[in-house]
């Protein structure tokens, strides 16, 4: 006689999707644009930057790197939070970007570099409590620094 | 890129000019704007063009960025902040008094860079050109 195929224990132990702990895949970072209007707001400042930059002779190149740019999406998509305060964006001389997070008197800012150097300042009250160089890939640390301005951590 | 070398003529308390080309670039800190963290940082060559203030230097950036304003600074706050201050003359686009500055006591890209960075940006003024 044929055993009959278990639909026991092997089954009951897969993890329902809404369980699984925060990714960094494509999915991921999709299901969160969804949920979390900041976002929007953010990848459309980046695309203002990237379209208005602007070569000043004598001053310097404002106009943004594919480099510098694909660096703070990844930053970004390290950022698991639906309710966030609107991020600034500003353009700097030679291609790098300053990403800027602003909660009362707490700052996250986030310099990125054409080389992929991200570099984090948290300051309160215009004054430096911390700084540090990271990986863009590092979810943790990224949205460790977020989460210190908005005096979650 | 060219080695560099300070203009050991330049007196410590020579102002250098820099046009602020966008709104953010300047900040107000207790009432008082300045230029923003960033305005004295490249991402790329790390050299950061100023011009030495004279009449003649803002006379004709005034009419290449007609209504923009100028963060100012001096050569010693730059020579305290790590950066050497050098003439390059040929990179101004035709105004006189082009400088750029260059940090030389930290690396660059680090967290003492962008430290030295914003030291400098703190002593700075914001002008009309």
């Amino acid at each position: 006689m044929i055993a009959a195929v278990s639909t026991g224990p092997m089954l009951e132990r897969v993890q329902p999707s809404y369980a699984r702990s925060p990714s960094t895949s494509l999915f991921a970072s999709a299901s969160l644009f969804e949920s979390a209007p900041w976002l929007n707001d953010a990848l459309s400042q980046i695309h203002d930057l990237e379209k208005g930059g602007k070569n000043y002779p004598g001053i310097g190149d404002l106009t943004i790197p594919p480099e510098t740019s694909a660096t703070v999406r990844i930053l970004l998509s390290q950022i698991n939070l639906p309710l966030l305060p609107r991020p600034s964006f500003s353009s700097v001389s030679g291609g790098a970007i300053v990403m800027k997070f602003t909660a009362g008197e707490r700052d996250a800012e986030f310099t990125v570099f054409p080389s992929g150097t991200v570099i984090v300042n948290l300051l309160e009250g215009g004054n430096l409590a911390s700084d540090d160089e990271l990986s863009p890939q590092d979810q943790g640390r990224v949205q460790n620094a977020v989460l210190w301005a908005l005096g979650r951590l | 890129m060219p080695k560099r070398e300070h203009d050991e003529t330049l007196p410590d308390d020579a102002r250098l000019i820099r046009i602020l080309v966008r709104d953010d670039w300047i900040t107000n800190k207790g009432g008082r704007e300045r230029a923003a963290s960033f305005v004295f940082l490249d991402g790329r060559t790390h050299e950061v063009s100023c011009y030495l203030d004279s009449q003649e230097a803002r006379a004709s950036l005034r009419t290449k960025f007609p209504g923009m304003r100028v963060g100012v600074i001096t050569v010693r706050a730059a020579k305290e902040s790590g950066h050497i201050v050098a003439r390059d003359e040929e990179g101004g686009d035709g105004i006189p008094g082009h400088v750029v500055l260059v940090q030389v006591q930290v690396k660059e890209e680090s967290k003492d860079h962008i430290k030295r960075t914003r030291q400098l940006a703190s002593t700075s003024s914001v002008e009309p050109l």
